[in-house]
């Protein structure tokens, strides 16, 4: 269970820093194809505390984390960063279920079972039935022999992470 | 320097030839380098999309692990190294929560002590006697191929965090050594999408798609990766991108054995989805 809100000032980053200057929008690649996805909105709309409303916005979870946003800020602050502190809000309050959430989750569950995640299974956790869309790949997969396993082993000293689970999660 | 081993998720699996190749190349560089079967994954920076605390505390696990060997880790994956070093400076500034978290692994006889070591394959490289194992007697084996370095945005980016420039002229060494022209991406180019792939294979594929048409537009031979996550996009991505062009992309593990001497077959390329047009 975690003890702490989501949103923990890990660095001494402030949001009212940002003064929209709008370098991160000009090198995002997501951005460039997709103008739905805009980081400095984001930083202006993010500094609204109460923000509920924000929450429902899927176009949080487009960013690719190639922190081209982080390097480029001239007020060392890192949009990719402030995004994923909203995304960990709305996995704590499970705002709304859908492949990238399931994504997300997926990754927790498998490290807390066996330790590794498992490839075989993540498209199919995360997709569900949108799985189809990667048919032709897997079926391409198969025949050369990619196909990650479908079992994973525990990593040993699996006590300690459990142990590290039951504190922390 | 004493390694211990930290595959990643990804080259135990869907690129496990990236692992297979790095065993080698370890082998033939004489790296002192051990496995270790009890690190779990290293969050990917997705768990803490989840959980910013527990994220920190299985890395400070996977750290004492690799403390209690006296080693430093040795990682061949992009995200590994960013999420490790992330973990690294965050626990290092919050002696508090690295308490907490020992508390929780003594009883499993594992502490961490802060200051980690955690290194990228690519520098096993940096030096320059440590390039002189990819000396051949003859011509080099890309001699005339245009590469194109695909360096991953994870060893390069936050710099404060995997600093950056060392990356890119090792990489760019190394592939000189093996003969190769090497041809820079556009600066637009460089990230290859793999983080939304899966959750938003649509939003994505346009993105991938435009880092294998600039390649296939400047006449790129190959593209050479260090990241195995890069990998699985530009390789077993690379039709669905639908790009106009067919591209072999080699793990650095890959292009070092094979400037090395190493036949095709041994390289594993024949587990690629993308055709690798390399001389046996």
């Amino acid at each position: 269970m975690q003890k702490e809100e989501p949103e923990n000032r890990f660095d001494s980053a402030d949001l009212n820093d940002c003064v929209q200057c709008g370098e991160c929008a000009s090198v995002c690649p997501r951005h460039r194809f997709d103008q739905r996805f805009n980081p400095r909105k984001w930083m202006s709309r993010l500094r609204n505390v109460d923000g509920q409303h924000l929450l429902h916005d899927r176009s949080l979870w487009a960013c690719m984390k190639c922190y081209r946003c982080a390097d480029i800020c001239r007020r060392s602050l890192s949009p990719a960063e402030e995004l994923m502190k909203m995304r960990r809000l709305v996995m704590a309050r499970k705002a709304y279920q859908d492949e990238a959430t399931r994504h997300a989750q997926t990754f927790v569950n498998d490290i807390r079972t066996t330790g590794k995640l498992n490839e075989a299974f993540l498209p199919l956790r995360t997709l569900r039935l949108k799985l189809y869309k990667l048919l032709p790949l897997t079926l391409r997969m198969i025949q050369k022999g990619k196909m990650p396993p479908m079992r994973v082993e525990n990593v040993e000293q699996m006590a300690s992470l459990k142990a590290v689970f039951r504190h922390f999660e | 320097m004493k390694y211990v081993f930290f595959p990643g998720c990804a080259a135990e699996a869907t690129v496990k030839e990236a692992l297979v190749t790095s065993k080698k190349l370890f082998e033939a560089m004489g790296v002192d380098v051990q496995g270790e079967t009890a690190f779990s994954c290293c969050g990917a920076r997705v768990l803490d999309e989840v959980n910013f605390d527990l994220n920190l505390a299985v890395n400070a696990r996977n750290f004492a692990i690799a403390q209690k060997k006296g080693r430093a880790i040795l990682t061949l994956c992009n995200t590994c190294y960013l999420s490790m070093q992330y973990a690294r400076q965050q626990l290092d500034s919050r002696p508090e929560l690295v308490a907490r978290i020992n508390a929780v692994l003594a009883p499993h006889d594992l502490v961490y002590h802060g200051g980690v070591v955690i290194d990228h394959l690519v520098s096993l490289f940096d030096e320059e006697k440590q390039r002189a194992v990819l000396q051949v007697v003859g011509r080099p084996r890309f001699e005339g191929q245009r590469v194109l370095p695909f360096y991953g945005c994870h060893n390069l980016r936050p710099h404060h965090l995997v600093g950056g420039s060392r990356m890119v002229e090792t990489l760019n060494a190394v592939l000189q050594m093996g003969g190769a022209q090497i041809v820079p991406s556009s600066v637009r180019c460089d990230c290859c999408g793999f983080h939304t792939i899966l959750a938003d294979g649509d939003g994505t594929l346009p993105i991938l798609r435009e880092c294998l048409d600039d390649a296939g537009a400047k006449g790129v031979d190959f593209i050479v990766t260090p990241c195995p996550l890069c990998h699985i996009n530009l390789d077993l991505y690379q039709k669905e991108s639908k790009t106009d062009y067919s591209i072999g992309v080699l793990h650095l593990s890959q292009f070092a054995l094979a400037v090395m001497g190493y036949s095709a077959d041994k390289l594993g390329v024949n587990r690629h989805l993308s055709k690798v047009r390399l001389s046996s």
